[in-house]
């Protein structure tokens, strides 16, 4: 029997990761084969960013847009070729699976360090690796799961810099912060406190060893910051305007404008209710004790810490909490609205919506039940009763889970099914002139090559296709109540009539194909 | 270029009073060396590379004229093949200097545990010429080194011509373990020759070169013989870690150190983790007499001889190792005085790389590895890159400021593929090669020396300007040896 345990004990390394495989590859299938997948709207809209790459009117890299951050669809390109990968999402799924596994893995190194306990460790890891929401995420083509691994890994590297001041140290965690940074906007809020804590740490150092902060200072900001400079030159390269992904069409507060129209989300403008909302959506994806937790953790460890207030080392904890913070700050600005249940005020009620970005704040959860707890049992014991409140989350319906929720309110209604089905059977032959604001997500259910579409993206195309349709499509799909729609908003809609007829009509959804010669 | 190439051995009568040498061209050449001619610097081609270099030319006109649009895409892409080859090999060597850390290390602890009796002779080199001045601090950095001087040999080696020097020498009161050596006036006037001829003299069982303004960590003899017991056999030669006495003494110095930190912290100790050829770095290269005589020396012909004898090891089977141990130098101060230091530099690997291909099938058949490749991108990838940098940066701004006017006619010369592959090499090259200087400071604790690699684009304009003048120089004077003023951080 010793034998056995010490046997586990050597290869605990090798079972651990042995489970964080099997649990991640499971739950994917659990999740894959109930069409769960390719479930949010945006989901679709990052297959098809990738996708564009080679398979449109006008391919190449410019299809990545300027819009949204590059990495997810850079990997994803790499299986999107194929035409099943691209359709069941599993192109853009395969680097979360990855991402999960590695998240899980330096969780355990981290809050192994911190507590010098191995069964905190694991108990520390599993409050993340067992939340079903994370679980999902990881299933599914979005970009949550990749951000929170580069931000996982990057702050560790940075915690683990932090006390030893390896340059290799500092590399790796610059490395993975531009790899976040080139993920989610969340990412830059990393890149901005973890400059300002070496900056911090070069005030507050003297002599020889100033001079070393200064130059740990520049190699850091050299690699954490290239992400987002060479995006800010991408966009000024690609559509003119550096600040491109901040004022184009399809921008978030572009998006929260025109969804919004005269009302103001839950929590623009108002703190006090951009931060109930966002630890309100915590209470939905990690469950109550992780949002009461999340609260008195932070006040414990500012009164832990309260004389040493003034101190890097205080702080640097708060690191893994940055993109919580940069989410509240977006509700607030009314830049990203979150939407949670008993406090929306935008129908239908009771739904939810963003609650998944609450997620990245469970990182930080973790982080604190190690820092908190001078004893270890008390680690043990919170650990327990969260991963134990996640089974309620699932029982009795496994489905029923927040971040699975909201991705079904954006999925695809069954009137649009139909929609589909009607085009995909009458489409004969030529350009579709359609625009991927309201139709990335019919694009996408439609299974067609997307070359034969004619979208925002398609640069030397989309111009002459809205002055004049007729030298360039043969079909447009439009809907006058989508106010995303770009091809509704830009066309001329007396040629419109004089050269396209209506041939499908579902509400305000109209699909327009050319008058015969 | 293209003159009579037959060489004549001199008499042996000749040979034995004088030294080996031969006659070309009707001019008498002493290099006192065994190397035979396909192995010296002495033609700049052999024949088969000019007709190789000319058809070549030829074909690229004619394409040029059949089809110029067509034949500048194939050399775009030829170029842009050889920037992204040379960015992934430089990232894996970086990678392998932080994951291997292959220096080899001797501990204080294994220094002492060394019987006193056991170290063996020792033989430095100093070639000097018009150098008086740093002789003195020369003198005194060879006595301060930790090595029992009843088995230690410095020699000075002085030109014939070089009266000031030699009288300088003479006037000081030098320790009894020094010899001064002077070189009998003869062609070529390099300092290869006048180690070659130092060669024949030396007493020491190991030998080490230093420059006259050189100040070596005073254990680094003990450390090499150490580090040669832990290197194996294979291993000819130790390289020392080159850093500099002076990095603050202006810009110049600044980013001339920021670039020997990222070549010996990082790129060498790359080099050395993949057994690749290794350029040695002209002082504190330590060998076995014995070995160094097996390898005939150096080419007194070639104006980076330490370049090449660092390859030609590599051919017949041997291996270099860099020790941490670090000599210091002096890091040229003066613009003019660096330019043509790095004229003579890119000139001698010019005269390197062409010289080892004349037999590429040298570099596989004696050794498993693929360093045909690596010297390709360490030696000829190098400097081609030198020559190549202006046109592409020139290019790129060109590119961006007049898009409206010139970027479709830039890009037609970019196919999709090669474009990406330009456009990754350009900005993530660029910046790469610009961050492994910060890498190197930090690594060598230069850290306040790290904002300096943010100059670096200028010193690579310096660099490619220096590039060109070299291969003028490679053509109409390729023995001549620019010598580098030292001694300029005294005044």
């Amino acid at each position: 029997m010793k034998n056995n345990i010490e046997k586990f004990k050597e290869n605990f390394s090798f079972f651990a990761i042995f489970f964080l495989v099997f649990l991640s590859i499971l739950c994917f299938l659990y999740f894959f084969s109930h069409g769960l997948t390719v479930v949010f709207g945006d989901s679709k809209g990052h297959m098809n960013i990738s996708r564009r790459v080679i398979d449109s009117p006008t391919p190449g890299l410019a299809q990545l847009g300027a819009y949204w951050l590059p990495l997810a669809h850079l990997l994803t390109l790499s299986l999107v070729w194929q035409k099943y990968l691209w359709i069941s999402g599993i192109a853009g799924t395969w680097f979360n699976l990855i991402g999960y596994i590695f998240t899980t893995i330096y969780l355990y190194l981290l809050t192994k360090r911190i507590t010098d306990s191995k069964i905190c460790g694991i108990a520390c890891s599993l409050v993340f690796a067992l939340n079903p929401n994370i679980l999902f995420l990881q299933s599914t083509p979005m970009t949550e799961m990749l951000f929170i691994a580069t931000t996982v890994i990057g702050s560790y590297y940075f915690f683990e810099w932090s006390l030893s001041k390896k340059i290799t140290k500092l590399i790796k965690a610059a490395f993975f912060i531009m790899l976040a940074s080139l993920t989610r906007y969340e990412g830059w809020a990393l890149a901005v406190f973890t400059t300002g804590y070496i900056f911090l740490e070069l005030i507050f150092a003297k002599g020889r060893e100033k001079t070393k902060r200064e130059a740990d200072l520049i190699t850091f900001s050299a690699v954490a910051w290239f992400g987002i400079i060479l995006w800010i030159l991408w966009g000024w390269l690609l559509v003119g305007d550096p600040l491109d992904f901040m004022r184009n069409d399809l921008s978030a507060k572009s998006q929260t404008h025109l969804y919004y129209e005269d009302i103001k989300a839950t929590g623009d403008g108002n703190m006090w209710l951009a931060l109930t909302t966002n630890i309100l959506a915590v209470y939905h994806t990690a469950g109550p004790v992780v949002a009461i937790f999340l609260i008195a953790g932070v006040l414990l460890h500012l009164l832990k810490e309260y004389k040493h207030l003034l101190e890097p080392s205080t702080y640097i904890w708060f690191l893994l909490m940055m993109p919580f913070v940069f989410d509240i700050l977006t509700v607030f600005s009314g830049n990203v609205p979150v939407e949670v249940p008993e406090l929306s005020r935008q129908p239908p009620p009771g739904s939810m919506f963003n609650v998944r970005y609450s997620l990245f704040v469970l990182p930080f959860v973790v982080v604190l039940l190690a820092i908190n707890f001078r004893n270890k049992f008390l680690t043990l014991i919170v650990g327990a009763i969260i991963i134990v409140s996640y089974f309620f989350m699932i029982f009795p319906n496994p489905q029923n889970i927040a971040v699975l929720n909201e991705a079904g309110a954006s999925g695809t209604p069954v009137g649009v099914k139909n929609t589909i089905n009607w085009f995909v059977n009458s489409y004969d032959d030529g350009y579709v002139l359609a625009s991927t604001g309201a139709m990335d997500g019919l694009m996408f259910d439609a299974k067609m090559p997307l070359k034969n579409y004619i979208t925002e993206g398609a640069y030397k195309l989309w111009p002459p296709a809205l002055k004049d349709p007729k030298k360039v499509v043969k079909w447009i799909l439009l809907d006058e109540g989508n106010k995303r729609d770009a091809v509704n908003k830009h066309i001329d809609k007396r040629k419109l009539h004089h050269d396209f007829y209506v041939v499908y009509k579902s509400g305000t959804f109209t699909i327009w194909k050319i008058k015969a010669q | 270029m293209f003159g009579n190439r037959t060489i004549t051995p001199l008499a042996e009568e000749k040979i034995q009073s004088h030294g080996n040498g031969f006659i070309h061209n009707g001019q008498e050449y002493i290099h006192h060396s065994d190397l035979q001619e396909h192995q010296i610097a002495l033609h700049r081609l052999s024949e088969q590379q000019i007709v190789f270099l000319s058809a070549l030319f030829i074909i690229i006109c004619l394409s040029l004229i059949l089809n110029w649009h067509t034949t500048i895409v194939v050399l775009v892409a030829t170029i842009t093949l050889l920037y992204f080859a040379d960015l992934l090999f430089n990232l894996f060597l970086i990678y392998r200097s932080f994951s291997r850390a292959p220096e080899l290390v001797v501990t204080p602890q294994e220094l002492s545990e060394h019987v006193h009796d056991l170290w063996p002779t020792y033989t430095i080199f100093c070639p000097l010429y018009n150098e008086a001045a740093v002789l003195g601090q020369f003198v005194k950095a060879m006595s301060a080194m930790d090595y029992p001087h009843d088995r230690l040999e410095v020699m000075l080696l002085l030109e014939e011509d070089d009266q000031t020097t030699i009288d300088a020498a003479r006037a000081m009161k030098l320790p009894e373990y020094f010899t001064i050596q002077v070189v009998p006036q003869s062609s070529p006037k390099t300092k290869p020759k006048a180690m070659n001829y130092g060669l024949k003299k030396a007493k020491g069982e190991y030998i080490v070169i230093y420059d006259a303004e050189d100040i070596p960590d005073p254990l680094q003899l003990k450390k090499a013989v150490l580090a040669f017991a832990k290197a194996g056999e294979k291993t000819v030669c130790i390289q020392a870690k080159l850093n500099f006495y002076n990095p603050h003494q202006n810009l110049l110095t600044r980013v001339f150190t920021a670039e020997y930190s990222l070549w010996f912290e990082l790129v060498l100790t790359g080099l050395q983790s993949i057994h690749a050829p290794i350029p040695l770095g002209g002082t504190s290269n330590h060998f076995r007499k014995a070995d160094l005589k097996k390898l005939h020396g150096w080419d007194s012909f070639n104006v980076t001889e330490d370049a090449d004898l660092g390859i030609r090891l590599v051919k017949q089977g041997y291996t270099t190792a860099v020790m941490e141990s670090v000599t210091l130098e002096e890091a040229n101060s003066n613009a003019i005085n660096w330019f043509w230091q790095r004229t003579r530099w890119i000139k001698g690997y010019m005269q390197t790389y062409f010289l080892h291909m004349r037999r590429p099938g040298e570099f596989k058949n004696r050794l498993k590895r693929p360093h045909f490749l690596t010297f390709q991108l360490v030696v000829g990838g190098k400097v081609l890159s030198m020559f190549i940098n202006p046109t592409m940066w020139i290019i790129t701004i060109g590119y961006f400021v007049l898009r409206s006017i010139l970027g479709p006619f830039i890009e037609s010369f970019f196919p999709s593929a090669i474009f990406y592959m330009a456009a990754l090499s350009l900005v993530f090259g660029n910046f790469l090669y610009m961050y492994y200087y910060m890498i190197g400071c930090k690594k060598n604790e230069h850290d306040d020396l790290v904002k300096y690699a943010f100059l670096v684009p200028i010193y690579w304009l310096a660099m490619s300007v220096a590039a060109w003048v070299a291969f003028y120089k490679f053509v109409v004077a390729p023995h001549h040896w620019s010598k580098t003023k030292h001694g300029l951080h005294l005044k």
